[in-house]
Protein backbone atom coordinates (compact mmCIF):
# COMPACT_ATOMS: atom_id res chain seq x y z
CA UNK A 1 0.00 0.00 0.00
CA UNK A 2 1.15 3.24 -0.69
CA UNK A 3 2.19 5.75 2.32
CA UNK A 4 0.71 8.59 2.52
CA UNK A 5 2.05 12.48 3.75
CA UNK A 6 0.27 12.94 6.96
CA UNK A 7 0.04 16.66 7.34
CA UNK A 8 -1.93 17.72 10.07
CA UNK A 9 -5.29 17.86 8.36
CA UNK A 10 -4.38 13.94 7.52
CA UNK A 11 -4.26 13.55 10.81
CA UNK A 12 -6.98 14.58 11.93
CA UNK A 13 -9.29 13.32 9.00
CA UNK A 14 -7.66 9.91 10.37
CA UNK A 15 -8.36 9.99 13.66
CA UNK A 16 -12.37 10.93 12.74
CA UNK A 17 -11.85 7.94 11.47
CA UNK A 18 -10.49 6.03 13.61
CA UNK A 19 -13.24 7.06 16.14
CA UNK A 20 -16.10 6.56 13.75
CA UNK A 21 -17.59 2.88 14.67
CA UNK A 22 -20.00 0.83 12.45
CA UNK A 23 -23.35 2.51 14.18
CA UNK A 24 -21.66 6.17 13.92
CA UNK A 25 -20.38 6.31 10.45
CA UNK A 26 -18.17 9.09 8.94
CA UNK A 27 -19.50 11.60 6.56
CA UNK A 28 -18.71 14.23 5.08
CA UNK A 29 -20.20 16.70 7.60
CA UNK A 30 -18.74 14.70 10.48
CA UNK A 31 -15.26 14.98 9.44
CA UNK A 32 -15.61 18.46 8.54
CA UNK A 33 -17.10 19.28 11.98
CA UNK A 34 -15.09 16.68 14.43
CA UNK A 35 -11.63 17.48 12.64
CA UNK A 36 -13.03 21.52 12.63
CA UNK A 37 -11.64 21.43 8.82
CA UNK A 38 -13.33 23.34 5.85
CA UNK A 39 -14.94 20.86 2.58
CA UNK A 40 -12.73 22.15 1.06
CA UNK A 41 -9.62 20.71 2.57
CA UNK A 42 -11.31 17.52 4.07
CA UNK A 43 -12.47 15.77 0.57
CA UNK A 44 -9.11 16.35 -1.19
CA UNK A 45 -7.55 14.49 1.92
CA UNK A 46 -10.39 11.70 1.94
CA UNK A 47 -9.96 11.47 -2.50
CA UNK A 48 -6.19 11.09 -1.16
CA UNK A 49 -6.61 8.33 1.19
CA UNK A 50 -9.20 6.71 -0.93
CA UNK A 51 -6.82 6.50 -4.09
CA UNK A 52 -4.09 4.97 -1.77
CA UNK A 53 -6.39 2.14 -0.93
CA UNK A 54 -6.64 3.50 2.89
CA UNK A 55 -10.04 4.02 3.12
CA UNK A 56 -13.43 2.73 1.44
CA UNK A 57 -16.86 4.66 0.53
CA UNK A 58 -20.46 3.83 0.09
CA UNK A 59 -23.78 5.58 0.03
CA UNK A 60 -26.38 5.02 2.73
CA UNK A 61 -28.42 1.92 2.01
CA UNK A 62 -30.79 3.00 5.15
CA UNK A 63 -34.25 5.16 4.46
CA UNK A 64 -33.24 8.78 4.49
CA UNK A 65 -36.48 10.42 4.30
CA UNK A 66 -36.19 14.27 3.16
CA UNK A 67 -32.62 14.26 2.16
CA UNK A 68 -29.82 12.90 -0.83
CA UNK A 69 -28.37 9.52 0.50
CA UNK A 70 -24.90 10.50 2.55
CA UNK A 71 -21.56 8.32 1.93
CA UNK A 72 -19.83 6.99 4.00
CA UNK A 73 -16.20 6.70 4.51
CA UNK A 74 -14.08 3.95 6.44
CA UNK A 75 -10.56 2.76 6.77
CA UNK A 76 -10.21 -0.64 5.62
CA UNK A 77 -8.01 -3.01 7.04
CA UNK A 78 -4.33 -2.56 6.13
CA UNK A 79 -4.79 1.32 6.23
CA UNK A 80 -6.67 1.20 9.43
CA UNK A 81 -3.36 -0.44 10.69
CA UNK A 82 -1.11 2.52 8.58
CA UNK A 83 -2.96 4.49 10.39
CA UNK A 84 -2.69 3.55 13.82
CA UNK A 85 1.02 3.01 13.28
CA UNK A 86 1.50 5.96 11.43
CA UNK A 87 0.11 7.62 14.59
CA UNK A 88 2.32 5.73 17.03
CA UNK A 89 4.93 6.46 15.06
CA UNK A 90 4.64 10.12 15.29
CA UNK A 91 3.23 10.36 18.93
CA UNK A 92 7.05 8.56 19.80
CA UNK A 93 8.66 10.59 17.21
CA UNK A 94 7.15 13.88 19.16
CA UNK A 95 8.03 12.31 22.72
CA UNK A 96 11.53 11.62 21.82
CA UNK A 97 11.77 15.38 20.68
CA UNK A 98 9.93 16.10 23.94
CA UNK A 99 12.63 14.72 26.24
CA UNK A 100 15.60 16.13 23.89
CA UNK A 101 14.14 19.68 24.44
CA UNK A 102 13.98 18.92 27.87
CA UNK A 103 10.30 18.78 28.06
CA UNK A 104 10.63 15.97 30.36
CA UNK A 105 12.88 17.10 33.00
CA UNK B 1 -29.16 48.43 11.81
CA UNK B 2 -26.54 49.10 9.32
CA UNK B 3 -28.35 52.10 7.76
CA UNK B 4 -28.57 52.98 11.86
CA UNK B 5 -24.65 52.84 11.84
CA UNK B 6 -24.31 54.98 8.73
CA UNK B 7 -26.81 57.36 9.47
CA UNK B 8 -24.84 57.83 13.33
CA UNK B 9 -21.69 57.66 11.11
CA UNK B 10 -22.34 60.55 8.99
CA UNK B 11 -24.36 62.74 11.23
CA UNK B 12 -20.98 62.47 13.35
CA UNK B 13 -18.30 63.55 10.49
CA UNK B 14 -20.61 65.49 8.43
CA UNK B 15 -22.84 67.31 11.01
CA UNK B 16 -21.04 70.82 10.52
CA UNK B 17 -21.13 70.59 7.03
CA UNK B 18 -24.53 69.91 6.67
CA UNK B 19 -25.43 73.46 8.78
CA UNK B 20 -23.60 75.09 6.41
CA UNK B 21 -25.00 73.37 3.23
CA UNK B 22 -29.09 72.74 4.14
CA UNK B 23 -29.17 71.24 0.50
CA UNK B 24 -26.71 67.97 1.74
CA UNK B 25 -29.17 67.10 3.90
CA UNK B 26 -31.78 66.14 1.59
CA UNK B 27 -29.37 64.43 -0.88
CA UNK B 28 -28.03 62.30 2.40
CA UNK B 29 -31.74 61.83 3.26
CA UNK B 30 -32.56 60.32 -0.58
CA UNK B 31 -29.62 58.22 0.42
CA UNK B 32 -30.47 56.52 3.34
CA UNK B 33 -33.27 55.90 1.60
CA UNK B 34 -32.04 54.24 -1.25
CA UNK B 35 -30.03 52.25 1.37
CA UNK B 36 -32.79 51.29 3.27
CA UNK B 37 -34.97 50.61 0.33
CA UNK B 38 -32.37 48.30 -1.04
CA UNK B 39 -31.77 46.48 2.00
CA UNK B 40 -35.42 45.56 2.28
CA UNK B 41 -35.19 43.91 -1.08
CA UNK B 42 -32.18 42.33 -0.39
CA UNK B 43 -33.34 40.86 2.61
CA UNK B 44 -35.81 38.81 0.37
CA UNK B 45 -33.42 38.56 -2.73
CA UNK B 46 -30.72 37.59 -0.62
CA UNK B 47 -31.88 34.74 0.57
CA UNK B 48 -33.14 33.71 -3.42
CA UNK B 49 -29.72 34.58 -4.40
CA UNK B 50 -27.56 32.69 -1.88
CA UNK B 51 -29.71 29.32 -2.42
CA UNK B 52 -29.32 29.36 -6.16
CA UNK B 53 -25.57 30.48 -5.73
CA UNK B 54 -25.10 27.47 -2.99
CA UNK B 55 -26.55 24.90 -5.68
CA UNK B 56 -24.73 26.58 -8.86
CA UNK B 57 -21.82 26.51 -6.67
CA UNK B 58 -21.78 22.82 -6.26
CA UNK B 59 -22.99 22.19 -9.53
CA UNK B 60 -19.95 23.66 -11.01
CA UNK B 61 -17.98 22.15 -8.23
CA UNK B 62 -18.96 18.64 -9.30
CA UNK B 63 -18.50 19.34 -12.80
CA UNK B 64 -15.12 20.37 -12.14
CA UNK B 65 -14.46 16.79 -9.98
CA UNK B 66 -14.89 15.34 -12.87
CA UNK B 67 -16.82 12.26 -13.68
CA UNK B 68 -14.57 9.82 -12.08
CA UNK B 69 -15.91 11.60 -9.26
CA UNK B 70 -19.61 11.80 -10.27
CA UNK B 71 -20.62 10.14 -6.83
CA UNK B 72 -19.85 13.46 -5.27
CA UNK B 73 -22.87 15.49 -6.49
CA UNK B 74 -25.10 13.37 -4.34
CA UNK B 75 -23.11 13.36 -1.45
CA UNK B 76 -22.66 17.29 -1.38
CA UNK B 77 -25.87 17.28 -1.76
CA UNK B 78 -26.49 15.20 1.39
CA UNK B 79 -23.82 17.74 3.10
CA UNK B 80 -25.67 20.67 2.47
CA UNK B 81 -28.76 19.18 3.64
CA UNK B 82 -27.57 18.86 7.55
CA UNK B 83 -28.32 16.74 9.72
CA UNK B 84 -32.23 16.69 10.48
CA UNK B 85 -31.98 13.75 12.23
CA UNK B 86 -30.47 14.98 15.06
CA UNK B 87 -31.93 18.64 14.61
CA UNK B 88 -29.29 19.92 12.23
CA UNK B 89 -29.88 22.40 9.74
CA UNK B 90 -27.38 24.70 8.08
CA UNK B 91 -28.13 28.31 7.81
CA UNK B 92 -27.84 29.95 4.33
CA UNK B 93 -24.67 31.11 5.32
CA UNK B 94 -22.92 27.81 6.22
CA UNK B 95 -24.47 26.01 3.13
CA UNK B 96 -22.51 28.76 0.61
CA UNK B 97 -19.45 28.40 2.58
CA UNK B 98 -19.72 24.65 2.36
CA UNK B 99 -20.36 25.10 -1.24
CA UNK B 100 -17.43 27.50 -1.92
CA UNK B 101 -14.89 24.70 -0.01
CA UNK B 102 -16.61 22.02 -2.66
CA UNK B 103 -15.85 24.57 -5.41
CA UNK B 104 -12.41 24.32 -3.75
CA UNK B 105 -12.00 21.09 -3.20
CA UNK B 106 -13.23 19.97 -6.64
CA UNK B 107 -9.81 22.51 -7.98
CA UNK B 108 -7.37 21.10 -5.66
CA UNK B 109 -8.48 17.72 -6.62
CA UNK B 110 -8.27 17.82 -10.79
CA UNK B 111 -5.32 20.04 -10.36
CA UNK B 112 -3.83 17.01 -8.01
CA UNK B 113 -5.43 14.40 -11.09
CA UNK B 114 -3.38 16.61 -13.69
CA UNK B 115 -0.08 17.39 -11.58
CA UNK B 116 -0.33 13.47 -11.09
CA UNK B 117 1.57 12.34 -14.52
CA UNK B 118 3.94 14.76 -13.80
CA UNK B 119 5.51 13.29 -10.91
CA UNK B 120 5.73 9.83 -12.21
CA UNK B 121 9.73 10.40 -13.12
CA UNK B 122 10.13 12.70 -9.65
CA UNK B 123 8.68 9.56 -8.21
CA UNK B 124 10.80 7.04 -10.24
CA UNK B 125 13.86 9.15 -9.23
CA UNK B 126 13.14 9.32 -5.44
CA UNK B 127 12.35 5.92 -4.97
CA UNK B 128 15.76 4.33 -4.93
CA UNK B 129 18.66 6.00 -3.53
CA UNK B 130 21.51 5.14 -5.97
CA UNK B 131 18.87 7.20 -9.13
CA UNK B 132 18.44 10.39 -6.33
CA UNK B 133 22.17 10.38 -6.23
CA UNK B 134 23.22 9.67 -9.84
CA UNK B 135 20.76 12.57 -10.33
CA UNK B 136 22.70 14.40 -7.51
CA UNK B 137 26.23 14.07 -9.09
CA UNK B 138 24.77 14.14 -12.98
CA UNK B 139 23.73 17.51 -12.11
CA UNK B 140 26.83 18.75 -9.97
CA UNK B 141 28.99 17.29 -12.80
CA UNK B 142 26.89 19.53 -15.15
CA UNK B 143 27.74 22.51 -12.86
CA UNK B 144 31.48 21.14 -12.66
CA UNK B 145 31.43 21.49 -16.56
CA UNK B 146 29.86 24.51 -16.82
CA UNK B 147 32.35 26.61 -14.77
CA UNK B 148 35.37 24.83 -16.04
CA UNK B 149 34.00 26.03 -19.78
CA UNK B 150 33.82 28.89 -18.33
CA UNK B 151 37.06 29.26 -16.22
CA UNK B 152 39.16 26.38 -18.07
CA UNK B 153 40.77 23.49 -16.68
CA UNK B 154 42.52 25.91 -13.94
CA UNK B 155 39.11 26.00 -12.23
CA UNK B 156 39.21 22.39 -12.23
CA UNK B 157 41.28 22.46 -8.93
CA UNK B 158 40.10 25.75 -7.56
CA UNK B 159 36.93 27.29 -8.32
CA UNK B 160 34.71 24.32 -8.45
CA UNK B 161 34.74 22.69 -5.01
CA UNK B 162 32.91 25.08 -2.98
CA UNK B 163 29.88 26.01 -5.65
CA UNK B 164 29.46 22.46 -6.33
CA UNK B 165 30.12 21.36 -2.63
CA UNK B 166 27.23 23.61 -1.95
CA UNK B 167 24.97 22.70 -5.07
CA UNK B 168 25.32 19.03 -3.97
CA UNK B 169 24.37 19.39 -0.27
CA UNK B 170 21.36 21.74 -1.15
CA UNK B 171 20.28 18.87 -3.96
CA UNK B 172 20.49 16.36 -1.28
CA UNK B 173 18.71 17.98 1.26
CA UNK B 174 15.69 18.97 -1.37
CA UNK B 175 15.60 15.40 -2.62
CA UNK B 176 15.37 14.01 1.29
CA UNK B 177 12.53 16.83 1.63
CA UNK B 178 10.93 15.62 -1.71
CA UNK B 179 11.19 12.33 -0.52
CA UNK B 180 9.03 13.54 2.49
CA UNK B 181 6.65 15.41 0.84
CA UNK B 182 6.06 12.72 -2.14
CA UNK B 183 5.38 10.04 1.54
CA UNK B 184 8.30 8.10 -0.50
CA UNK B 185 9.87 5.38 1.46
CA UNK B 186 13.28 4.07 0.31
CA UNK B 187 13.29 0.86 -1.55
CA UNK B 188 16.88 0.14 0.00
CA UNK B 189 15.63 1.14 3.50
CA UNK B 190 12.23 -1.02 3.42
CA UNK B 191 14.45 -3.70 2.70
CA UNK B 192 16.83 -3.45 4.87
CA UNK B 193 13.79 -3.28 7.41
CA UNK B 194 12.50 -6.55 6.43
CA UNK B 195 16.01 -8.21 6.77
CA UNK B 196 16.87 -7.00 10.16
CA UNK B 197 13.32 -8.67 10.98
Amino acid sequence: MASIRLTRPTLEVIKVLLASTPDSPAWGLKICDEADLGSGTVYPILDRLEQRGWITSYKEAEPHPGRPPRRYYELTTAGRSQAVESLATREARRNRQWRLSGGAA
Amino acid sequence: MPVVALLAAVAAVSFDELQQRPFNIGLIGALILAIGIRKKNVTIEDAITFVRATSRTMGLASLIAGPRRSHLREEWAAVLAGDPENGRELSVTAQLRLASGFLLAAIRMRVHDLAEPLWIPVDWLLSVEARSNTAIAMLVGGQAVYITGDGGLAALMSDIWEPCGIFGGALYVFFRWLRKARGIELAAARSEDSASE
